[in-house]
């Protein structure tokens, strides 16, 4: 039991230190003079394969490894910068609409319905259609008008509490509203929850930035991403990730950001059922 | 009807290992008896209850002995959790939870919520949050009359729903009637947050009241009553008893007032059964024959508020001697009456039940000697 | 002496809305009918009664968990009744709540150690040492052993849960502690201990008890007055010694102590005869129709054998003092044949 735990953890780690040193890695924007040299005299559209050079070869005129990493670190880039809204807003939305009756309570529900009305990737190619934005921005704005998704659950979670009478208990203790917000409602009963649409919407938020940039839609400068990997390894002619049966000829600018992704899903995933044990562990209700 | 459990022995999940908070448990209830089961809390009574029936979550339950319920009908259901799968297989299940559960389950189905009702020790978590007290119970009274339902059909049931629920709210209302609600048309309407803890209390028990079960199984009822209701209660059970030939158990600390409803009486402690008998025999204080921890609880009912009985026993539910009588460590008799030739007998053995009586059974070596020089012609 | 807590006319009335066929319908219940009592310091004032009258909106009412309808509540001469939660803030620390239900009053999820912190940081202990040591003082003096801190509520047992509310209640220094139901549901060994350590704390910190119960042995040893409570109103206020030597009470009270009697005898007492003693509804009237006379006298043994007078029947009774601080809502109080007398 114990060891099994453990091996998780190990597991866990060594994939969250290897993802956090690849954006570190990225983001420091140091890469050694050698891979750096590209021979200017190749084709664009012609992928060759590793050298001493290049470990693992160039492609579109790059290092592959250099993209790699920095389209790596561009993923949590776009993750984090999705999901700080979502967090706020959802929070802020999920608490007002908790609230007894009231025109907070009101205003916060009409919101959420409002936007879950509209279409998510609609809105955002009409965002882009109406102001032609920046990248950064349509992320941002995926992660506000995704929050309801995580307003409507803490709603439930607050309306099922507040006829607790440990709610009773702490205001009678004289505890302010918002530590029992914050304290017993959002921290130790919501956490997984919050957690899992953290995850959810980091996830997502991978994806959206790869199917943007897969679209080619956001302005952007010298940017690297998982989506444009793909957008160019698909534009080379007579390679394909998936073919049948198996050749020689294997597209590693398309595996690698497949690759990427996997990984990252599943280091979430194992991440929240570490927790999710953890929390198990301390309640005293293993099995 | 009737239950009969012989030599149950209980497991629980405690970490790594198995613990047997309860062991050999041996008492039968006949139809239109209720049985008693008394002692300290801490002392596996509720435990036990909710084992037999299979619903202590996520642990093994009954792995050695036999459960046997028998129903109206005279149809025997056993239920013994998993001693039979032990019994074949010389051990437990490999597969934890789920394996378990689900021979447990199976087993239990036909019968909870409709022969067996089983009301648990808090109220408040028994009744569901977000439904009205009226919802709840109208689906429990629903359940006795389903037949004649089936047989009408969906289209009459669809035209005569009026008449249906009115008649489902008639028969709720006399229940909370007989319960002694005083406006039973609000707690109706109300939701169990709107409902006094006493409330609350009897509205689970109308709710395990409400699908007309056999047999019964009151987990501390009398907690959030007050005397008057607690008086309203012994009428009704004996009322029930008379009536219905209900039987069940009744799980309590409260000496008094098992020893106002029920016809046989069980002494539990540290997980066993030490004295099993006529109620009257085992709580009346004249009556000759007595386990010593019976003696030590009847001490603190008979004090009624100040002063302490004596030193207290200890519970060796969890850490239990290897040998001999569990409960010699403290027990006034072992410590201040025996010689030692008999004490040696109480460290030696664990003695085994002794009848004193008709269907008086003690476990204690004081009477397995008088009964051996009784044998002997003394 | 100056009382601690005046309560005046105190009322308070829950409305229960519902739908049906398209139509709101309303029920209202008053939980708590124009109640007026004080309690002074270092007291212990009992409330009993039967279940559902009202002795637990009362106690919400005092530490402002529950909005009065009408009335006022008068903590050490100020009013409260109308506060919003903010300015009732700083009279916390002087009046505090026990609830009744010992584990669904601490969140499942913190362990012990962390709700004994909250509660100390509410008491201005922020200094981590300072709250160490204030954390072992409390555990010594509420009998708590240091394991425990570690534990979640679901591990306790009953008597522990109940000293750990305690802790955390006293860890605000309070004067005055509102007990709903202390002992209720502990069997009679950890009772006793519970009580003698409620006893001890009242010694020790000079605090003031306002004991919700309906356990009227218990009420009676450790008291020194007690209310009884019915439907929302009190009807009986006894002092602690000449308790009913008087030879007076209210019929509700002879019920209670009847019950109480009987129900703590050996023989296999009868009931059926004390069925007409329960506060049963005769059929066809409820409580609710008794705006005129007594609001008793349709559950009253008194009432029939002395032939239903018509002052009962006309009069709402007042507070009578039939002796010594002993006052009782009835227009009869003699007691025609006490079957028992308490003590
Ligand atoms: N939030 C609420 N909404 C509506 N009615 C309520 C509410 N809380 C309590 N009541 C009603 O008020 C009455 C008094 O309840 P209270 O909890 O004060 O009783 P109690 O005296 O504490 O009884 P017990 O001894 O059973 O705990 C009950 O009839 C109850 O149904
Ligand atoms: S006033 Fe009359 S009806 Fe009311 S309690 Fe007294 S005797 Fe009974
Ligand atoms: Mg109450």
């Amino acid at each position: 039991m114990k060891r099994n735990a453990s091996r998780k953890t190990g597991l866990l780690t060594a994939g969250l230190a290897v993802y956090l040193l690849l954006v570190l890695w990225g983001s420091t924007g140091w890469f050694p003079k050698s891979w750096q040299q590209v021979p200017s005299r190749m084709p664009i559209y012609q992928y060759s394969p590793p050298s001493r050079e290049h470990p693992l070869g160039v492609f579109f005129q790059q290092d592959l490894l250099i993209t790699f990493v920095r389209s790596t670190q561009a993923s949590f880039v776009a993750g984090t910068i999705a999901l700080l809204p979502f967090l706020a807003l959802g929070t802020l939305l999920g608490i007002a609409s908790g609230l007894p009756a009231g025109f907070a309570q009101a205003l916060a529900n009409r919101t959420i319905d409002v936007l879950n009305a509209f279409p998510r990737f609609v809105v955002l190619l009409l965002y882009t259609g109406l102001f032609a934005a920046n990248l950064y921005h349509m992320l941002m704005l995926y992660g506000l008008i995704s929050a309801p998704k995580l307003a409507e659950l803490l709603r439930g979670r607050i309306d099922q509490l507040r006829r607790e009478d440990f709610i009773d208990s702490c205001v009678a203790l004289g505890l302010p509203w918002w530590v029992i917000v914050r304290r017993h409602i959002l921290w130790h009963h919501s956490r997984h929850l919050i957690l899992a649409q953290t995850f959810a919407m980091f996830a997502m938020a991978i994806f959206m930035e790869a199917s943007l940039s897969y679209l080619n839609l956001g302005t952007r400068e010298h940017y690297q991403s998982w989506g444009l990997m793909l957008n160019y390894a698909t534009s080379v002619s007579g390679l394909s990730l998936f073919r049948f049966p198996l050749s020689a000829q294997f597209n590693l600018p398309a595996a690698l950001p497949a690759l990427g992704l996997l990984s990252v899903t599943l280091l979430l995933v194992s991440l929240s059922r570490y927790w999710e044990q953890q929390d198990r562990l301390k309640m005293g209700r293993m099995f | 009807m009737d239950l009969m459990v012989e030599g149950v022995s209980i497991a629980l999940q405690r970490g790594e290992e198995l613990a047997y908070p309860a062991r050999r448990i041996s008492f039968t209830v006949k139809p239109g008896e209720f049985l008693g089961l008394v002692g300290e809390s801490g002392s596996g009574k509720s435990l036990t209850m909710l084992a037999l029936l299979g619903l202590e979550s996520c642990s093994p339950g009954v792995v050695e002995g036999r459960v046997r319920y028998r129903s109206e009908q005279g149809q025997l259901y056993p239920l013994e959790g998993l001693s039979h799968y032990v019994r074949w297989h010389g051990g437990l299940p490999r597969k934890r939870t789920a394996a378990w559960q689900r021979t447990v389950y199976r087993r239990m189905k036909p019968l909870l919520g409709r022969r067996i009702a089983i009301i648990l020790q808090d109220a408040h978590k028994t009744l569901n949050p977000f439904l009205r007290i009226e919802d709840q119970l109208l689906e429990m009274v629903a359940r006795q009359g389903r037949a004649d339902a089936e047989k009408a059909g969906w289209w009459g049931r669809w035209r005569q729903r009026r008449s249906i629920h009115q008649q489902l709210r008639q028969e709720a209302l006399r229940l909370l009637k007989a319960l002694h609600f005083r406006d039973p048309e609000r707690v109706l309407r109300a939701y169990p947050h709107q409902l006094s803890g006493g409330m609350a209390q009897r509205v689970s028990l109308a709710l395990a009241l409400a699908s007309r079960p056999e047999f019964i199984i009151l987990d501390e009822p009398t907690t959030g009553l007050d005397v008057t209701l607690q008086a309203a209660l012994v009428d009704l059970i004996r009322q029930l008893k008379q009536e219905r030939r209900l039987s069940g158990i009744i799980v309590s600390h409260d000496l008094m007032f098992v020893g106002k409803v029920t016809e046989r009486m069980a002494i539990m402690f540290s997980g066993e059964l030490w004295e099993i008998g006529p109620t009257h025999n085992v709580i009346h204080p004249d009556f000759p024959w007595k386990h010593p921890y019976t003696s030590y609880l009847l001490s603190f009912a008979r004090q009624k508020r100040r002063g302490s009985a004596g030193p207290a026993f200890q519970n060796v539910l969890w850490q239990r001697p290897k040998q001999g009588c569990p409960l010699r460590k403290s027990c006034p008799v072992y410590l201040h009456q025996l010689d030692m030739e008999q004490r040696r007998q109480c460290d030696s053995a664990d003695p085994s039940p002794v009848p004193v009586f008709p269907e008086h059974y003690i476990r204690c070596w004081q009477y397995a000697w008088e009964e051996q020089k009784h044998a002997a012609g003394y | 002496m100056q009382p601690v807590i005046e309560v005046q006319n105190l009322s308070k009335n829950f409305t229960i809305r519902y739908r049906e066929d398209w139509r709101v319908y309303t029920y209202s219940k008053q939980a708590v009918r124009n109640v007026s009592f004080s309690v002074f310091p270092g007291e212990i004032l009992a409330i009993v009664g039967e279940s559902g009258s009202g002795k637990t909106t009362l106690g919400k009412m005092m530490v402002n968990l529950v909005r009065p309808s009408s009335g006022q509540i008068l903590l050490n001469g100020q009013p409260v009744q109308r506060l919003s939660q903010r300015r009732f803030q700083p009279l916390r620390h002087l009046i505090q709540m026990v609830f009744q239900n010992p584990y669904a009053s601490l969140n499942p999820m913190m362990t012990v150690r962390e709700h004994l912190e909250e509660a100390l940081r509410l008491a201005d202990v922020t200094d981590p040492h300072a709250i160490e040591q204030e954390i072992q003082q409390l555990t010594q003096l509420v009998k708590l052993s240091p394991q425990v801190l570690t534990e979640y509520p679901d591990q306790l047992s009953g008597g522990e849960c109940r000293r750990v509310n305690l802790a955390r209640i006293l860890a605000r220094r309070p004067r005055i502690l509102i007990l709903d139901e202390p002992v209720a549901s502990l069997d009679f060994a950890i009772k006793q201990i519970i009580v003698d350590l409620l006893l001890e704390l009242h010694q020790k910190l000079g605090l003031t008890y306002i004991w919700i119960s309906h356990d009227l042995e218990i009420v009676q040893a450790v008291a020194h007055r007690i209310l009884v409570m019915f439907d929302g109103e009190i009807l009986e206020e006894i002092p602690r010694d000449g308790s009913r030597r008087d030879g007076c009470g209210h019929p509700y009270t002879e019920i209670l102590f009847t019950a109480a009697h009987r129900l703590h005898t050996w023989e296999q007492e009868d009931f059926s005869t004390l069925g007409a003693v329960l506060p049963q509804p005769t059929a066809g009237t409820t409580m609710a129709s008794r705006e005129r006379g007594c609001r008793f006298r349709s559950f009253c043994q008194r009432y029939r054998t002395i032939g239903r007078p018509k002052l009962c029947r006309e009069t709402p009774p007042r507070f009578k003092t039939v002796s010594q601080n002993h006052l009782v809502r009835c227009h009869f109080p003699w007691i025609e044949n006490p079957e028992v007398t308490p003590k």
